[in-house]
């Protein structure tokens, strides 16, 4: 919910300037041509980076020993808190390069959130708990989706241009960055397949 | 017997001891030779059963190794400081940690691989770069593979065989893999075999052939690491095997694992399985022993108990063989078998001894009369004359007269009952009691007079007088009478023998004198000597052809005509000249050897017979037969035979027999006398009148003339009774039907006579004497010519 909403702010901020949007339809398939879902796709441009803000209220909270939510996508220097909804402590960690932190044994809400200060991919793990599994997606693009059964995602709002497009799916393996692709978009509507190389995706 | 071993001859007591012992030793043996096979065989299984016990054990060494260091190496792998440690991709970090997990637990190397098994670092530096270490990576990321999570890996590592765990590192999710070695120490091979008592035995061969072992024992080891059969490593084996003097019984695993090949072996020394068995093989032992003592004590005692009434009865019947029949055998009160065995013994001695009283009796006694016999009389006569007692003995023989004749006409019952009557006069006799009086044959007694009692003639006339009174038995009056001869010792004899054949001697004189009583001389015995010279010389006269065939010519009283002859036997002796019959035909006949003599003279006859032969009619020959000749079942035949070669008919031979000679056996003889007569020879009975035959019995006889004995025809001239006796006789044989000859004719008188009274032919000194056939030949010429008229 948090996710899905934050995604129309965008949009809406988006598209308020702008006269005319192109419509830009992506197909994210794995290395066998099979359509992806729930892949993360980022857009990227230098234009878009600019408006990249931090997001506000984000958490990660932990509940029947699970994260909730699995996947959090957030820009640049986001603060995020770990509020645990358990009766019993967590030890939640990140190996993560892109962030490395250790909150150790708690429980509630720890006092000082997370700034998520660069962009990549954290994993995240409970010391405790060892099937306990999230990630959080660092980005400094506020524009991104994910794809549905079809592995398809659709932008409205963009305008035409060239754009980077930075995409994530759960099965990559640890340590494995975004993958990027480099689209020009110069109609008002355009279809592109985005097919991963990254080993570990396909089932 | 004698093909038995030596020592089976021995006593029969000990080869019962040896036979014994021997078969207690030989069920000992087998009775070994079975439990040792069943302790082998037990023995055996035990040690199956302790080595699959011993892979059961080792297995879960294995496993419990496999989970310790599983456990040791998931610790690792989820430590956070390693996780941090290998999250941080910082080697030298990741390096010290893996260093510092593996001395904690034990391990001999550990590894991390990334997810994609990618070497990322080891505890040892060194093995880096190494080809070796990423083949066994590898080679593990294949087993896990093929076998899944939970396979127990064992590998070669560095030649060593080594357990393998490969375990996550998530962080949280996989970020590769912890590889940690464990290598199998002696101390796992040690105490798999303390655990399960079998000797374990670790090989292995990498592939560079570097073998490395692994023993329970030491011994086993330099065994193995002078020599692993290559089969060892890749078969499964279940064999025994030979270790220093020493048999294993052992079961091989081979198998190739990663980096070579590991063979693991159970095993079992045989020898030090057995130990415990050796005190029970011991314990059998000192048993069989103590048996056998115990037996061999028992079984002699046994044996003593059953030898020893058997060689008391062995004494007992030495002492039976050595003809002492008085001694009762021992042990004939025992109830058991031996006692039975004594009391037959003893029945059989009791038995004997009466048997051999009877036999005495039987062998010095008759069994008729009841007197002693010849044996006895005799021994105690040569008694008397050895105990030196007397100077003096005699010896009287009593010889009934014609008694075998009484025999034939009476029967033999009357004949016994005539013995026993005359064995009891004796008796009566006070100077003959039962001791002194014995019968010595047939009809032959004898009394032995001692120099004290009353003078031998005096015994022996009292004797006769008593024997002379007429017997009536079955009311039939016997007349007895007897002769008796009478000797002395020392007198007569030298000896028991002499004595008694001295009266013997003495007895027959007084038969032939017709005495009864005779006392013997030594002229008597002259003879004797002669007579046993005699025989040797009379078959050397038959051999030499010594003996000659006289005859003597019989006429016929009607014409004058020579028409018979008798053949007379004569012996031209080499020395002594011509030897008159009546000094051997007697003796011949008394030997038996007349038979020869009659044999020889048939025989010479026969072959002169045809050159006796006159024209126109038949010239007979007479021959003598004498009772030996009728008694002989061959006789006719020979005869028969003997004519058939000369072409003799039978009719031209006539055979004289005696009186006397058919009265001997008169059933016999006439059975002869037919045989001969239905042949065809003429018979004639000869010396007719001095005998006691019968006119019926002679009318049975198939003869054909009657000889009138010449002592009635001398006396014929003077003696007005022989006339009559020769007339009566002629009358006699007339009407029979016979022919009669008269012998002893001398003179011309008697001849005429003779022609008168109706005698057929004559014979005598007036015709003719007996000469050889040349002579008789040439003097039945003359006859011839001077008496027929032509």
């Amino acid at each position: 919910m948090l996710k899905c909403s934050s995604y129309l702010a965008v949009s809406f901020a988006l598209a308020w300037p702008c006269v005319s949007f192109a419509q830009i339809d992506f197909k994210v398939v794995d290395e066998q041509g099979q359509p992806l879902n729930e892949a993360v796709v980022f857009v990227k441009s230098p234009a878009l980076q600019a408006k990249s803000q931090p997001l506000a209220n984000v958490e990660m909270a932990q509940a029947d020993r699970q994260f909730i939510p699995g996947v959090q996508v957030v820009t640049l220097n986001t603060s995020m808190t770990f509020p645990n909804q358990d009766d019993v402590r967590h030890h939640v960690y990140s190996f993560s390069p892109a962030k490395v932190f250790e909150l150790e044994l708690y429980t509630g809400t720890p006092d000082t959130p997370v700034v998520f200060d660069e962009v990549g991919i954290v994993e995240l793990g409970c010391n405790i708990h060892d099937s306990m599994l999230a990630w959080v997606l660092v980005n400094d693009t506020p524009v991104f989706a994910k794809t549905n059964d079809t592995g398809a995602v659709v932008f409205n709002d963009l305008m035409p241009s060239a754009y980077t497009l930075e995409v994530w799916h759960k099965n990559f393996p640890y340590g494995a960055p975004y993958e990027a692709f480099t689209v020009t978009a110069e109609e008002l509507k355009s279809t592109h397949t985005l097919q991963l190389k990254t080993k570990g995706v396909s089932f | 017997m004698s093909s038995l071993p030596r020592w089976m001859h021995v006593r029969l007591s000990v080869r019962f001891i040896l036979m014994t012992l021997l078969l207690l030793v030989l069920i000992q043996t087998v009775g070994f030779w079975i439990v040792q096979g069943a302790v082998e065989r037990y023995v055996r299984e035990d040690i199956q059963h302790s080595i699959s016990v011993s892979e059961r054990v080792w297995n879960k060494l294995i496993i419990q190794n496999h989970q310790q260091l599983e456990e040791g190496a998931e610790l690792l792998a989820s430590d956070f400081g390693f996780r941090s440690a290998v999250a941080s991709q910082d080697e030298n970090t990741i390096a010290s940690a893996l260093v510092n997990s593996s001395h904690r637990i034990g391990a001999s190397v550990a590894i991390l691989v990334d997810q994609q098994w990618h070497l990322k670092a080891s505890s040892k530096d060194d093995m880096m770069q190494s080809n070796k270490l990423a083949a066994l990576i590898d080679d593990l990321a294949k087993a896990r593979q093929e076998k899944g999570e939970e396979a127990y890996i064992t590998a070669l590592y560095s030649g060593v065989p080594t357990q393998f765990v490969v375990v996550p590192v998530r962080a949280p999710r996989l970020l590769g893999y912890v590889i940690m070695g464990f290598a199998i120490e002696r101390d796992m091979v040690a105490e798999a075999r303390d655990l399960s008592g079998i000797d374990v035995v670790l090989m292995s061969n990498n592939k560079e052939s570097d073998v490395n072992v692994l023993a329970s024992s030491e011994r086993l080891e330099q065994h193995f690491l002078q020599d692993i059969p290559g089969q060892f490593f890749l078969e499964n084996l279940a064999l025994d095997m030979r270790v220093a003097e020493d048999t294993y019984v052992s079961v091989i695993h081979g198998q190739q694992v990663i980096g070579g090949f590991l063979s693991l072996a159970f095993m079992k020394s045989l020898e030090e399985a057995g130990t415990q068995f050796d005190e029970l093989f011991h314990q059998y032992l000192v048993i069989t022993l103590i048996g056998l003592v115990v037996f061999a004590v028992a079984v002699t005692w046994l044996s003593r108990r059953v030898a020893r009434p058997l060689e008391r009865l062995t004494d007992a019947t030495g002492a039976l063989e050595q003809g002492n029949y008085d001694v009762e055998v021992s042990g004939v009160r025992r109830t058991d078998e031996v006692g039975e065995l004594a009391r037959s013994f003893d029945g059989m001695r009791s038995s004997i001894k009466q048997q051999q009283e009877t036999i005495t009796k039987l062998a010095y006694n008759d069994a008729l009369t009841g007197l002693p016999n010849r044996l006895s009389f005799r021994s105690k006569v040569a008694q008397m004359i050895q105990s030196g007692e007397y100077d003096a003995l005699s010896v009287i023989t009593i010889n009934l007269d014609r008694f075998k004749q009484i025999n034939d006409v009476l029967g033999y019952e009357m004949g016994d009952e005539i013995l026993k009557a005359t064995a009891t006069r004796l008796l009566g006799e006070s100077c003959s009691g039962h001791e002194k009086l014995a019968r010595v044959s047939g009809d032959e007694f004898s009394v032995l007079v001692l120099p004290n009692e009353d003078s031998a003639s005096h015994v022996a006339s009292s004797l006769l007088a008593r024997l002379n009174q007429p017997l009536e038995i079955d009311n039939n009056l016997i007349d007895l009478s007897a002769s008796i001869g009478i000797a002395t010792w020392p007198l007569d004899a030298s000896g028991c023998d002499d004595l008694i054949n001295a009266s013997q001697v003495a007895m027959y004189t007084a038969k032939r004198r017709s005495e009864d009583i005779v006392v013997y001389k030594s002229d008597f015995v002259t003879s004797t000597p002669e007579s046993l010279s005699l025989l040797s010389e009379l078959r050397r006269a038959v051999t030499n052809n010594e003996l000659r065939v006289y005859l003597q010519p019989k006429v016929s009283t009607a014409n004058h005509k020579v028409v018979a002859a008798e053949a007379l036997v004569r012996w031209q002796h080499p020395e002594k000249g011509l030897v008159p019959p009546y000094k051997f035909v007697p003796f011949a006949e008394q030997t038996g050897f007349i038979r020869e003599i009659t044999k020889w003279m048939i025989s010479a006859l026969a072959e002169q017979w045809q050159a006796l032969q006159q024209e126109n009619r038949l010239f007979r020959v007479s021959v003598n037969l004498s009772t030996r000749d009728l008694l002989s079942p061959s006789f006719p035949d020979y005869v028969r035979q003997t004519l058939d070669t000369f072409d003799v008919p039978t009719s031209g031979v006539c055979l004289e027999i005696t009186e006397s000679a058919i009265m001997d056996d008169p059933a016999f003889a006439e059975q002869t006398l037919a045989k001969l007569s239905n042949m065809g020879f003429r018979l004639s009975i000869d010396d007719f009148g001095t005998g006691y035959s019968s006119l019926g019995y002679l009318k049975r006889l198939p003869v054909n003339e009657l000889k009138v004995d010449q002592s009635f025809v001398f006396g014929m001239m003077d003696d007005a009774n022989d006339r009559t006796i020769v007339q009566s006789t002629i009358d006699l044989a007339h009407n029979l039907g016979l022919d009669v000859v008269a012998e002893g004719v001398e003179t011309a008188e008697m001849y005429q006579v003779l022609g008168e009274l109706g005698c057929e032919e004559a014979q005598g000194y007036f015709i003719g004497k007996p000469m050889p056939i040349e002579a008789f030949l040439t003097w039945r010429e003359q006859w011839q010519e001077e008496h027929i008229e032509a």
